[in-house]
């Protein structure tokens, strides 16, 4: 374990170092507490101000009263709490989120490691129509999908998987043509060296795969995680042609829901509606504060180059 | 070997592609299954079932009142309703792989296309089986309705278009509500340009709100035209009515300074506020449906208003247009006596008329004020306003109601057609670009014709 | 290792079967995939685009008709017209700006988090949400941003109402969502050696040329991935426009709003033409290829690759 988390420590070393022909030591660990310059900060907190104000707006509007919604005060006058717990009481919004969880989760979990495998594969071996094939990888992101809707619902329908909840992620046991370029380039970064050394000792590939370029990847592992989560955590379409039972919605359709009811063309209560949407959005926020330091870190060893 | 693997992958793929097309039953049978007879009598205490319907939800009372009513009326028929809109989507995926639900609340625009291309069945048979009388109905809602003389939809409810006065901006005018002519389209101009409102270029207040290019078809009834014929296979948009009124609907925009400035202002309004453009002055004379009579009931019961009838070009007649939903069970339904049970009982009189009632102490349990429920049914609303509607003491909404329900029998709609959205999107754009004068009315609706014709052509044409 | 040309050989060849089993063995969930969910469904859309398809009935062969009509069509050269406008926009804008932002927020130290949730925010919240608030957001005479650009002085245009800003608007409301790029470079700009720049100055280069002669080409990669993932979903871009300028009544401006997807998405769904949207989506997936292409072959212009990319 020990000589591979130095060969990775090298592989960055080295990747990075290449262009300077000068420095073939590692580059040093950031730890330098040079103060932020007031210029940066005033640029920083002006910036955020600017990507915060739709949120609050959006938060604002959430707390006030129908009425009021899209008035131009800025602060909810009188604070409407009860736009939430209202939500709470219409909607199955518990059972959405839990519903939410679950298919996020399930894709997620099933698309690191099919997108994983097949990612290696690609950055691995080196076969004749390699190029071709991983060109017909990208080429499937080329093509709109409301096109393709019917015949891959058909498909589902056919395997009797339709009103379940298993469309929404099942096709990620097959990897996903993003995930797959992005893993395909950080296994590229890994030395080749590490995997010969295993072959020498006897590992398989797929045991190479598993012991050796999966814990070396294990940050790029959680981006794609927390990608794939995201995505998701707001998809729309899916849940929405193949659920048709309010108990198994997710999140975005149970929002869209709320939207018919209560939004454009219902009762116009568009209060529910904002609160509802920040409803879905917090659990997100919490995720990604949470797991950014690993997501920022995963991302710069990917080395998307 | 690889050129084997080839072979191999091509010959699956061949396979999926097949299959994929095979396994489609819109694709293998178009028989009708129209072939079912539809019950005599049904007896609800004994009828059993399982209903799938899209498109309706429990969120207001009235919807909710109404599917509890069936639920107690037919103790054996489980109801399953997924709610949100219609989703066409949706739909034709579950026709696609041939399980549609059994009942669909849609819009009646729609009806007709889903009509002609057989996606509905039509519910003749099942009328006369069942002793429906559709005369309960307003007139313009079934039109919308009936295809080639079936009816394939049963119509909730029906959204009509008044004029709604701000007696405020009226009288800073020195205008007098009874002198208003909306048959006289010059006086009609006269009266926007007094009533509009601008400073340094900031518009304070439209004049005429003529509700383009929403109400265009409307504009077209109300000079006696039609954007359709009566069998709705031929556009009209190019006729010199429908090209009159939205010369002149479209001119309305001139005292505030064009289409553009008209936009900038509307969309700031707090259209579903307390402080709407009637109670903040904003706007004179609009045409609106007539659910925002209730909407203005709902936030702001001061405000000033009066609701008058729009009236045709020649003669002065009372009209208006009617839209909305309606209920319809889709071809290859699963149980259709009980789907048509169901629509039924949703627009029945007596049910509309207890979840009226269900409504109003529901709205005066909260403090409110009921301002009444319109359906498509005429029976019903004739009921709802005599047994449960009180008058609320405000003059502005009381006598609104009376207009409303009369602009409900004097309302017109446009006929189906096989190709109704996109005789819609026609209308629209063009409307758009003699708003934004990008092109004559003339011209725009020459254009707008020929697109809305070759639609209609198309879409007949693929049903043999 | 080899101890006779003919083992050699041999050994290899069988090292090569191996090899290739295996391989195939690690590409098989993707093969399975793309064989069973894939290749069906777009193999059918291809066939489908030479046929009238109402999906309620039969598809019945018309040869290249739709295809023909696709350059017939206003509403397509005008919808693709808007989706390159957009497109030309929002690339390159979001581009610079998350890079601009990543910068800061790599000189940002230890409150790099917060700021990053911050930039990162609207990338979470729901397509359906963003349409919704963004339309009373650019709203030109009460919206946030008019009022904004009002404090200091500016006469704010009518981003909903004036067919020339209504593009422009959608593009400052995408700006909004730009939080997945700005991790991705500022993740990229940490893997920056801080060596390289060290020996820059050493060099005499001033804060400029370190940025573009030592940090541009380092995260060169970087930046062409998110430029071609970018430029596929710029041209793809549906749900917030959709919302924004679709759903429900006639907004008065729907032909500046109106994108090549949200065009065959009415062509499919509202108007029942699914041949036709169909042949639409293939003409897309054309362009896509050919803009993708000439991508590539650009980038090793200006892409710097450390390694093998294959």
């Amino acid at each position: 374990m020990a000589v591979q988390r130095q060969g990775l420590d090298r592989s960055i070393g080295m990747g990075a170092s290449k262009a300077g022909e000068a420095t073939v030591t590692m580059p040093s660990p950031r730890k330098e507490k040079k103060p932020t310059s007031p210029w940066v900060a005033a640029a920083l907190v002006g910036v955020s101000v600017l990507f915060l104000i739709p949120f609050l707006w959006l938060l604002a509007a959430s707390l006030k009263t129908r009425s009021e919604v899209f008035g131009p005060e800025v602060i909810p006058h009188p604070f409407a709490w009860n736009n939430y717990s209202q939500v709470w009481r219409i909607a199955p919004v518990l059972r959405w989120f839990f519903n939410s969880v679950l298919v996020g989760a399930l894709a997620a979990g099933s698309v690191v490691i099919s997108s994983a495998l097949v990612a290696f594969g690609f950055a691995y071996f080196r076969f004749r129509g390699r190029g071709v094939l991983f060109g017909l990888v990208l080429a499937t992101m080329m093509l709109p999908g409301a096109v393709t809707m019917i015949p891959t619902f058909l498909i589902w329908d056919y395997l009797g998987w339709t009103n379940t909840q298993v469309p929404l992620w099942a096709h990620n046991l097959f990897g996903s043509a993003f995930y797959t370029f992005m893993l395909r380039q950080f296994f590229l970064t890994i030395p080749r060296d590490l995997f010969e050394a295993a072959r020498v000792d006897g590992a398989n590939y797929l045991q190479v795969w598993w012991r050796i370029a999966m814990p070396l990847s294990k940050p790029a592992l959680i981006v794609v995680a927390l990608f794939e989560f995201k995505a998701s955590w707001t998809d729309l379409l899916r849940p929405l042609i193949y659920l048709s039972e309010e108990a198994q919605f997710t999140l975005p359709l149970g929002l869209k829901t709320l939207l018919d009811q209560f939004g454009a063309h219902g009762i116009q209560a568009w209060e529910l509606v904002m609160a509802a949407s920040v409803i879905s959005t917090i659990p997100m926020l919490v995720l990604f504060f949470v797991a950014q330091r690993h997501f920022v870190e995963g991302i710069s060893t990917t080395g998307i180059k | 070997m690889f050129f084997g693997k080839r072979r191999l992958a091509i010959a699956f793929l061949t396979a999926l592609c097949v299959l994929t097309i095979a396994c489609n039953p819109a694709a293998q049978d178009d028989e009708p299954t129209g072939g079912r007879e539809p019950a005599q009598q049904v007896n609800p205490e004994t009828l059993e079932g399982e209903l799938t319907v899209w498109g309706f939800g429990t969120d207001d009372v009235i919807g909710a009142s109404r599917i509890e009513q069936f639920e107690r009326a037919y103790p054996n028929v489980t109801v399953k309703l997924t709610p949100g809109e219609f989703d066409n989507q949706k739909f034709l995926s579950a026709v696609a792989s041939g399980t549609p639900p059994d009942v669909i609340h849609i819009d009646r625009t729609i009806v007709g296309s889903f009509a002609a291309r057989g996606a509905l069945i039509p519910l003749g048979d099942y009328i006369e089986a069942t002793n429906l009388d559709t005369r309960i109905f307003y007139d313009s809602a079934i039109e919308q309705v009936t295809v080639d003389g079936s009816i394939y939809g049963i119509p909730q409810f029906s959204n009509v278009v008044v004029a709604i006065i701000n007696n405020t901006a009226m009288k800073e005018a020195r205008l007098k509500v009874a002198d208003v002519d909306f048959s006289d389209w010059a006086g009609l101009q006269k009266l926007n340009e007094q009533l509009s409102k601008a400073d340094a270029g900031k518009v304070l207040r439209v004049g005429f709100d003529a509700g383009l290019p929403g109400f265009t078809p409307f504009w077209g009834a109300s000079n006696g035209g039609a954007i359709l014929s009566e069998d709705g296979t031929e556009s009209l948009l190019d006729s010199p009515e429908v090209i009159a009124a939205v010369d002149f609907a479209a001119k309305t925009r001139d005292p505030v300074g064009g289409q553009e400035k008209y936009l900038g202002f509307s969309q700031s309004w707090d259209f579903f506020g307390s402080n709407n453009m009637y109670v903040r002055n904003q706007v004179g004379v609009g045409l609106f449906e007539q659910w925002y009579v209730g909407v203005l009931g709902d936030v702001s019961p001061d405000v000033d208003i009066t609701v008058r009838p729009f009236t045709t070009h020649e003669g002065g007649e009372e009209i208006s247009y009617s839209n909305g939903l309606a209920w319809a069970i889709p071809e290859e339904a699963g149980d259709t006596d009980a789907a048509f049970e169901f629509m039924k009982f949703m627009t029945a009189t007596d049910t509309w008329v207890a979840a009226a009632e269900a409504s109003r102490k529901d709205i005066e349990g909260k403090g409110g004020v009921y301002t009444g429920t319109y359906t498509a049914n005429e029976e019903a609303d004739r009921r709802i306003f005599k047994e449960i509607y009180e008058p609320t003491g405000n003059k502005s909404f009381d006598d609104a109601v009376e207009v409303i329900l009369d602009a409900q029998e004097a309302a017109v709609s446009t006929p189906p057609s096989a190709a109704g959205e996109e005789v819609k999107r026609a209308w629209e754009d063009a409307a758009n670009k003699v708003l934004l004068d990008e092109l004559s009315a003339e011209e725009a609706m020459m254009e707008a014709d020929e697109i809305a014709q070759r639609a209609l052509d198309e879409a007949s044409e693929g049903q043999g | 290792m080899t101890t006779g040309a003919e083992t050699g050989e041999r050994s290899r060849s069988r090292g090569q079967r191996t090899e290739l089993f295996w391989a195939l063995l690690f590409l098989s969930p993707w093969l399975a995939g793309f064989l069973v969910f894939t290749a069906g469904p777009m193999i059918a859309s291809l066939a489908l685009s030479f046929t009238d398809y109402d999906v309620l009935n039969s598809p019945s062969w018309t040869g290249l008709e739709n295809y023909v009509e696709l350059f017939r069509d206003e509403n397509v050269v005008q919808s693709l017209g808007n989706t390159f406008f957009y497109a030309a926009l929002h690339v390159p804008l979001s581009m610079g700006i998350a890079l601009g932002l990543a910068s800061l927020l790599q000189r940002a130290g230890r409150r790099a988090n917060l700021f990053r949730t911050t930039f990162y925010l609207p990338s979470i919240t729901p397509a359906v949400a963003v349409g919704v608030l963004w339309f009373w957001l650019l709203n030109p005479q009460v919206g946030l941003v008019n009022r904004g650009l009002h404090l200091i002085g500016i006469q704010g245009p009518g981003w909903t109402t004036d067919p020339a800003w209504i593009k422009p608007g959608i593009v400052l409301m995408s700006l909004w969502g730009l939080g997945n790029t700005v991790v991705i470079y500022y993740a990229a700009l940490r893997n920056v050696p801080k060596e390289l720049n060290d020996a820059a100055v050493v060099d005499g280069a001033n804060s400029w040329q370190q940025f573009r002669y030592v940090t541009i080409p380092q995260i060169s990669g970087v930046l062409f991935f998110t430029l071609i993932v970018g430029t596929i979903a710029a041209l793809q871009l549906f749900a917030e426009v959709y919302t924004m300028y679709f759903r429900g009544q006639a907004s008065g401006v729907s032909d500046e709003a109106r994108f090549y997807i949200i065009y065959l998405f009415q062509q499919a769904f509202e108007f029942f033409r699914m041949g036709f949207a169909s042949a639409m989506a293939w003409l897309l997936f054309v362009i896509i290829m050919i803009i993708t292409a000439i991508q590539i072959k650009l980038s090793k212009r200006w892409v710097y690759y450390e390694g093998e990319t294959g």
